[in-house]
């Protein structure tokens, strides 16, 4: 088996609030809202896994952390044989690692134009000479769909989906290995944000990338990914290939996920969906044991009161739920109410 | 056959900008039936919200409704009405009535809720009170005829002065409290009561949509535009709020205009669809007729540009390209999808006329019921041989 180009072990990520000073004079007790509490996972070469939830769910904190874009609390982080966490010169770890963010025109200069940002990269890391910068910029531009007439034009002259593109072309530009893609279609149309996974879809192929998916819609998930990842208040729920993460959904919340997306076509309305009760707890204060279990249809008393360990339903399928142990104490304690 | 509730002919809504006339809106017709879920999807600036706001007299300049006519039927406000040109048997032309009677429609006819729900409350003001407010306006007009207006509450100095003079002068009485309870609890908000109390930042998204199809419950409207409702939610409480829409169409009896750019929201939720493109629109029919019958090429594309949760092998097939300006002096009289279309033809530099999407018979008194599409194909089956070249279609490259 191939060695994983990334492997994230155990990251944490928690904010603290009533630290301040003044706070520390009264005596306050610092709170951490845990973000991300413990995600593990890894990727292989070539291959796209994809973090999927709910807002909230931890998933951009994650991706933006395992980049050391935010500090982490705890965890590692192995990129080909480099510890992220650790490593004091991350320059060569820069250059083969980027990201594309969710909102084009934010993730923009305004003030700079389309083809000083997509050069901004090169110019940073010493690429080649001036001119090969030059012939680099516009044939990035060009990969990914634009004109190279558009070079001195200001991000606020295109549309969304162009301003995307400009976004992949900035990643691009030091040929990278490993892209995060924090929700790089959510913002667009839907006859845009095909275009836009054809352009992701083909540019893995030509460029034999590897990416870190970070959505929230299942069938765009479903489309792209190889590998995906549930999230739910900070931690991973489910892991499995992608057909059989649908096919066979082994958690109740992953369960819940695919029921809640409204299919498209002539058939089938709202009345025949099982809706999931209730709205996702704060990270603040989570609950007890099973952080679903409030909101689960086939929850325990078991489920609140201690923490699943995640059980492997074959190698590459990984669910946090008891129902997968057939000798779990679950199914010797009472249902729990669903109210 | 149910009965009509709004017919709506040839509405066209123009904003007056310094870069010119934008025909935001270009002279659609739609028919809602009492009772239906009528669907309008389409792309971002394609007019959808735009249309929602001109029936509820909600455009605000530089726009302006230029043409059309939009009948609602109530017969009682029609035998109060005496300009004649306003009227048709049952149904009263909006448009052609006094401002303030067309005012006092919003609530008890025609009610909305929109995309984002944290910006539509008052921050400063509790939910509940919120929710009585549009409870107690209502029941004043009842108590007083069609005169909702005067009653309104004013939210300017003067009113406030007087609110601090007075400190027993309260708008909402404790019966409208006591009713904003209740529809707390009809749209399942749980402890209603002590959720009145509190602001608009205590609730999450999902909660506050819910409170907010609340307060649009308040009048009893009979048709709901509902302005994408549940584009800013989860998929699990998007599920949750249409789960609630649907069940509330059932027992109100009140028509939902759904707008959305969600293919599959509009699956589940509607019973006629209707497609919009660069303000027109395109094609409209029931479900079926859109999802398995659909005669617009864009109508295809739309489908086909959506990734299917069900079937992974299936391969998208993007429009290319995006939509045009929407300005006057840039449009012209022709399909102003032609330049993306994979089946233009030489005719698509004319106006495609509205035709019957099987029969290809023109609509000339838009019976809007039909499975309805404007383009030639009915009419001319495609011809590769008359293929719009791209020389001639005027491509915009570059500005994709």
């Amino acid at each position: 088996m191939n060695e994983p180009l990334l492997s994230v072990t155990d990251l944490r990520k928690y904010y603290y609030e009533n630290n301040s000073v003044l706070d520390m004079l009264l005596r306050r007790d610092q709170q951490a809202v845990k973000a991300v509490d413990g995600v593990s996972f890894s990727i292989d070469p070539g291959e796209t896994l994809a973090l999927v939830g709910e807002s909230g769910c931890g998933k951009s904190t994650t991706g933006e952390t395992v980049l050391k874009l935010r500090e982490p609390t705890n965890g590692e982080v192995m990129f080909d044989g480099l510890s992220v966490f650790d490593a004091s010169d991350l320059t060569e770890f820069r250059r083969r690692a980027g990201i594309v963010f969710q909102d084009p025109f934010a993730s923009l200069d305004p003030r700079m134009t389309v083809g000083e940002i997509v050069r901004e990269p090169l110019d940073i890391h010493d690429e080649g000479d001036p001119k090969d910068r030059d012939r680099r910029v516009k044939y990035l531009l060009e990969r990914v769909g634009l004109s190279t007439e558009q070079i001195d034009r200001y991000p606020h002259e295109f549309s969304g989906g162009q301003q995307q593109r400009v976004g992949i072309a900035r990643a691009l530009a030091l040929q990278p290995d490993f892209l995060v893609l924090d929700e790089p279609v959510s913002a667009l149309d839907v006859s845009v944000q095909a275009q836009i996974l054809e352009l992701l879809d083909d540019l893995q192929n030509e460029f034999s990338l590897t990416y870190l998916f970070i959505a929230h819609d299942l069938a765009v998930v479903r489309y792209i990914a190889d590998r995906v990842a549930v999230m739910y208040l900070g931690e991973i729920v489910e892991r499995a290939p992608v057909e059989d993460l649908f096919e066979n959904p082994a958690h109740p919340y992953t369960q819940a996920l695919l029921d809640s997306v409204p299919r498209v076509g002539a058939e089938g309305s709202i009345d025949d969906t099982e809706t999931l009760p209730g709205d996702v707890p704060s990270p603040r204060n989570p609950p007890s044991g099973c952080r679903f279990h409030p909101r689960c249809p086939v929850a325990h008393e078991y489920c609140r009161q201690t923490i699943p360990p995640t059980y492997d339903i074959d190698t590459n399928h990984q669910t946090n739920c008891f129902r997968a142990a057939p000798d779990s104490e679950y199914w010797n304690s009472e249902p729990l109410d669903p109210s | 056959m149910t009965r009509e509730l709004l017919r709506v002919r040839d509405l066209a809504v123009r904003f007056f900008t310094e870069d010119g006339q934008v025909n935001a809106v270009d002279g659609i017709s739609f028919t809602i039936k009492a009772g239906e879920v009528f669907g309008l999807v389409g792309e971002s600036g394609a007019g959808k919200s735009v249309t929602a706001r001109a029936l509820m007299d909600l455009i605000e300049t530089p726009g302006r409704i230029t043409d059309g006519a939009i009948w609602y039927r109530n017969p009682e406000l029609a035998d109060q009405i005496d300009t004649s040109r306003a009227i048709n048997g049952d149904f009263v032309d909006i448009r052609q009535i006094a401002d303030p009677i067309r005012r006092s429609l919003r609530g008890p006819s025609f009610a909305m809720i929109f995309q984002d729900p944290m910006s539509s409350f008052d921050p400063t003001v509790t939910v509940g009170k919120q929710i009585g407010e549009a409870v107690e306006v209502q029941r004043r007009a009842s108590a007083d005829g069609h005169r909702a207006f005067a009653h309104s509450r004013e939210y300017g100095l003067g009113s406030m002065l007087l609110d601090t003079i007075v400190p027993t002068r309260e708008f909402v009485s404790p019966a409208s409290m006591d009713r904003a309870v209740d529809l707390l609890e009809q749209v399942g908000i749980p402890d209603p009561g002590d959720r009145a109390e509190q602001y608009p930042h205590e609730f999450s998204g999902g909660m506050l949509q819910r409170a907010m199809i609340a307060q649009a419950l308040a009048g009893e409207p009979d048709l709901l535009i509902a302005d994408e409702p549940t584009t800013a939610l989860d998929v699990t409480i998007q599920a949750q709020i249409l789960e609630l829409l649907a069940e509330l169409q059932t027992t109100e009896e009140m028509s939902i205009l759904l707008i959305t750019h969600n293919l599959g929201v509009i699956s589940q939720m509607s019973d006629r669809v209707g497609v919009m493109y660069a303000g027109e629109l395109v094609e409209q029919g029931t479900l079926t007729d859109l999802f398995e019958h659909h005669v617009h090429p864009y109508t295809a594309g739309l489908l086909q540009s959506v990734p299917d949760v069900e079937d992974p092998s299936a391969e998208l097939n993007p429009i290319d390209g995006t939509m045009p300006s929407l300005l006057d002096t840039e449009m012209g009289d022709r399909c102003y999808f032609a330049d993306r279309c994979p089946k233009a033809m030489e005719t698509c530099l004319e106006d495609p006329p509205v035709v019957d999407a099987t029969s290809g018979e023109p609509m000339t008194e838009p019976n809007t019921t039909r499975h309805v599409t404007k383009c030639v194909l009915p009419n001319q089956p495609y011809d590769p041989t008359a293929a719009l070249s791209a020389d001639k279609s005027n491509n915009t490259e570059g500005s994709e």
